[in-house]
């Protein structure tokens, strides 16, 4: 399955992807220093003061210097800088955590997403217009078209304030330490999964109703075979191959959209900090938050592609 | 038809009969469909409302306090009041205007952007295909909301920069697709022959392709112009959209999150009408395939 | 049922067939003779539907078995093979273990199964058929395909092989091996064969009885060597006179069957041939012919069959084999 080719594959995609973190942070680096005015704005000192924090933050240095500083740092010492707002705090550590946090909400979403969407496809493509399947069809349609700060508003609302019997009064308020348990991760990830996971049953639904009429699985029956073994073997994995292409622009969305989740619930994640930096014009964690994402980005592109191969074996890099 | 035509007059009898039943068929499968029906009077609708609001809203959007905090709907104010005492109903008016303009001039843009893009990757091919290629997968390598929020952040919160950060991060779609057109319709025979009547490429381009190309850049367009509006929604949401007190759906929403215990319709309101709007749009978007699906059967 | 209503694609078809026997089914795309065979192990897809008659098999009716029984039957007493090698086994799965299933599916132990597949692959001919085991459908040549796909049909030696037009999506010289094969297998191995084909030239080489079929219905069936000799029904006269022959003269024509197919949702009245017979009379219009026999080994079903028509039509003469060209009678317009 992994031959030498997949190999050099993952080799010049992780070269690629190396380049496009790179070019894109020096992007996002570049324009942000360009900005009038500049970081430390707020802090209203004037004279020596300012002077001194210009100078220990490299910034009264020329851009090119700052630049190739920042890069240096980064690729040999993985130090993304200190913060602006808050000083002497080191960005990296902060970040690392966070992208821990972000990354486990999404997996759950992830999981969560493709398993109860394809369940639900292949389920309603076997009982195709019985009342499953309209459920299913029309449900699909309003998840992905409600947005996930929708979803997670009503959830909350019928969860967290309505039932507060299951939950034990508004959690979402009680969100002050972060313990990664299931009893705060399943409500985020289930409001960022669902539209995603809408989206995969009803792909799952139309490809395996496409499947199932294909002539290999009348060669299956014919051989004996039970319905049951037909579906999950023959037709399942074959009806998945247009789910794992969408599979990348999925995760995309679940990356981002973890961006809006996390700053309705207050999970300490990369969007949240994102979000506020980007307020409180911290810019040296700005461009070391995106960084992390665009790596991020690039590393969940990648595993992407390498499902495909597990897939489908007439695909070989 | 008189006999002294010219050749490029008989390419273009040629070509555009094809084309009219084609509309005319989709057009009759589309008004068989009766949610892609009730999804553009519901439409229709929202635009008339945006454009009423341009002229008349119950309250003016920006008054503050006109009503007591947090008010839950009644008469005087049918959505209620906001955390500080706005019309809700008015405010959802305006805003409705700010997602239609978002939603519809970001497609208009992502066309003009991404049609040129693919067309010529797609009827050149070799370098100049692998050069926009690249380009177009390295920019599908970028978290797209995240560049926005940073580029919205950068210009500046106003209504075209926000429509220029979403084009910018999502032109690669439209683009995509105008190429895969291109690479299959420029093997038809119909283009040989106006190639074999000395036709300029651009002609070719423009005249020939880009005209039977245009049922699926008007269904992904459909498609495109939700994603546009919930982009914008997101944006809005935290903090980087359209500024206060400019309201946008997205931002009415967030506002209303901290209150949602004891004055829900705040986010409520404003959330169904977004739910609603995308709903709508993937309906239309739905029906348009089907009717524009030569492969259909009715 | 259809959007426009019912169509019977198989109407009143009936037939035996023996031991060991090679029985070919001949018609145009359209004429029913895939879902007959369909239908002897209930594959027919929806919304299609078996509404009457029976398949006697071993003294069951196959069609009155529960599901569980009659998955008994498919893949071991009674195999079918398909038309495209490609789009009939599943591309993602390795085309070893395709075969192994036929034969799991049916009770033998993994590793006799592992064994036989082998076994059989060298029995149709694949060359290394130890390291083609583990190939995928798409690693195969077409013709290969082919072979994998008759290896799967006979692994649990059945008594009768359905083959569906196993030739059509191939080369012509792979076809001719293909053909080979399958009477190789035929004779060795004593499992009856069923070929279903369009082509009356691979009937001629296989095949030891033929049945013709035509709009849904049997218009002739009979011994090879009498329907090829002596053909009675206008169609199958049509039929071999169509296909071009080494040693025709230079200058003639090539001759097809004027017309086409007729609309099963709603089929001529009468003869279902009628509209494009050469030879039809009055009643063909209106009485719809019975198999009868007429001659040792050969029931057709017309009112005029070509022995009439050599003698009173020269039909042997005619050069314009148009509808009602032989009989002089045109009634109404030719469709």
């Amino acid at each position: 399955m992994f031959t030498r080719g997949t190999l050099i594959y993952v080799s010049q995609r992780l070269v690629l992807i190396v380049f496009t973190v790179l070019a894109v942070s020096s992007i996002v680096f570049l324009g942000i220093h360009r900005l009038p005015g500049d970081a430390l704005f707020s802090e209203h000192l004037h004279g020596d003061a300012y002077q001194n924090l210009l100078h220990h933050y490299g910034l009264d240095q020329p851009l090119q210097t700052q630049y190739w500083n920042y890069v240096v740092g980064v690729v040999t010492r993985g130090d993304l800088g200190e913060s602006l707002v808050n000083r002497g705090l080191k960005i990296t550590p902060i970040v690392t955590r966070e992208l821990g946090v972000s990354v486990t909400v999404g997996l759950f979403a992830l999981v969560f997403t493709v398993g109860l969407g394809m369940v639900l496809g292949v389920f309603a493509a076997v009982r195709q217009n019985t009342w499953v399947d309209y459920l299913l069809t029309t449900t699909s349609v309003i998840g992905y078209s409600m947005p996930n700060f929708v979803i997670a508003s009503l959830l909350i609302l019928v969860f967290g304030i309505w039932l507060q019997n299951v939950t034990q009064g508004a959690f979402f308020y009680q969100l002050g330490t972060w313990t990664g348990g299931i009893d705060q991760l399943w409500l985020p990830a289930f409001a960022l999964g669902f539209p995603y996971a809408s989206i995969v049953a009803r792909l799952t639904r139309a490809s395996m109703l496409e499947v199932i009429r294909q002539d290999y699985i009348r060669t299956a029956r014919a051989k004996g075979l039970r319905e049951t073994v037909i579906m999950v073997r023959h037709a399942l994995r074959n009806a998945l191959i247009p789910v794992i292409t969408i599979l990348g622009p999925l995760v995309m969305g679940i990356i981002t959209g973890g961006v809006v989740i996390e700053n309705i619930f207050g999970i300490p994640g990369l969007g949240k900090e994102f979000a506020q930096s980007i307020l409180n014009r911290d810019y040296a964690i700005v461009i070391g938050v995106f960084t992390m994402y665009a790596a991020l980005v690039g590393l969940a592109n990648l595993i992407v592609d390498l499902t495909y191969v597990v897939i489908d074996p007439r695909i070989r890099y | 038809m008189a006999t002294a035509t010219t050749t490029a007059q008989v390419s273009e009898a040629e070509i555009l009969p094809e084309q009219q039943t084609l509309w005319s068929d989709a057009w009759r499968r589309l008004k068989r469909n009766r949610l892609a029906l009730v999804a553009t009077i519901y439409l229709v609708f929202l635009i008339v409302v945006a454009l009423v609001a341009l002229v008349y809203t119950p309250y003016r959007m920006s008054a503050v306090g006109i009503a007591p905090t947090y008010a839950p709907p009644s008469a005087a104010h049918w959505f209620g009041a906001d955390s500080i005492g706005r019309d809700v109903l008015s405010r959802l008016m305006v805003g409705a205007q700010v997602s239609l303009i978002v939603g519809v001039g970001t497609q208009l843009l992502v066309i003009a952007v991404g049609v040129p893009i693919g067309l010529l990757a797609g009827y050149y091919r070799g370098w100049l295909d692998s050069v926009l290629t690249f380009i177009i997968n390295v920019f599908y390598g970028i978290p797209d909301l995240l560049v926005a929020m940073i580029m919205v952040f950068l210009l500046g919160p106003s209504l075209t920069n926000i429509i220029v950060a979403i084009v910018v991060t999502r032109w690669m779609d439209m683009a995509r697709l105008m190429r895969g057109q291109t690479m299959s319709l420029r093997e038809r025979e119909f283009i040989e022959a106006a190639r074999a009547s000395g036709a300029k490429p651009a002609r070719i381009l423009f005249g020939h392709i880009f005209p039977n190309a245009l049922g699926p850049i008007i269904v992904q367009a459909t498609f495109g112009v939700p994603a546009a509006i919930l982009f914008e929604a997101f944006l809005s949401f935290l903090g980087v959209g359209v500024q206060p007190p400019t309201p946008s759906w997205g931002s009415m929403a967030s506002d209303g999150i901290s209150a949602l215990e004891y004055a829900p319709h705040i986010v409520l309101v404003p959330s169904i009408a977004l739910s609603l709007t995308l709903l709508a749009f993937n309906f239309l978007g739905d029906g348009l395939r089907d009717a524009l699906d030569p492969r259909q059967k009715r | 049922m259809t959007d426009g209503g019912i169509v019977t694609a198989v109407d009143g078809v009936s037939f035996d067939l023996h031991q060991g026997e090679s029985l070919g089914i001949v018609g145009e795309s359209g004429s029913g003779k895939s879902v007959t065979a369909l239908s002897l192990l209930r594959l027919v897809p929806d919304p299609g539907r078996v509404v009457g008659g029976k398949v006697l098999f071993k003294n069951q009716d196959l069609l009155q078995l529960t599901d569980d029984e009659i998955r008994e039957v498919r893949g071991r007493d009674i195999s079918m093979i398909f038309q495209d090698p490609q789009s009939s086994l599943n591309p993602v799965l390795r085309t070893g273990f395709q075969i192994d299933e036929a034969m799991l599916a049916h009770g033998r132990p993994k590793a006799e199964a592992h064994a036989r597949t082998v076994d059989l692959l060298k029995q149709v001919r694949i060359p290394a058929a130890e390291s083609r085991v583990k190939d995928f459908p798409h690693q195969l040549s077409g013709g290969m395909r082919q072979r994998a796909m008759i290896a799967m049909g006979l692994s649990n030696a059945p008594q009768i092989l359905i083959a569906d037009e196993p030739t059509t999506a191939l080369d012509v010289t792979v076809q001719a091996q293909i053909l080979e094969l399958l009477g190789d297998l035929n004779r060795e191995l004593g499992a009856a064969v069923i070929m279903i084909t369009h082509n009356m030239g691979v009937v001629a080489g296989l095949c030891t009885r033929v049945i013709v079929m035509y709009a849904g219905q049997i218009v002739e069936q009979g011994t090879v060597e009498q329907i090829f000799a002596n053909p009675q029904h206008p169609y199958t006269w049509s039929l071999l006179r169509s296909m071009p022959r080494v040693d025709a003269v230079r200058h003639e024509r090539l001759r097809s069957i004027e017309g086409i197919a007729p609309d099963l949702l709603h089929p001529p009245a009468g003869c279902r041939f009628h509209p494009r017979c050469p030879f039809r009379i009055e009643k063909c219009y209106t009485d719809e012919p019975v198999l009868e026999e007429h001659g040792p080994d050969n029931l057709a079903a017309c009112w005029v069959t070509m022995d009439r028509a050599r003698k009173e039509m020269g039909a042997d003469d005619l050069v314009d084999i148009r509808p009602g060209a032989g009989s002089g009678v045109h009634k109404g317009q030719v469709k």
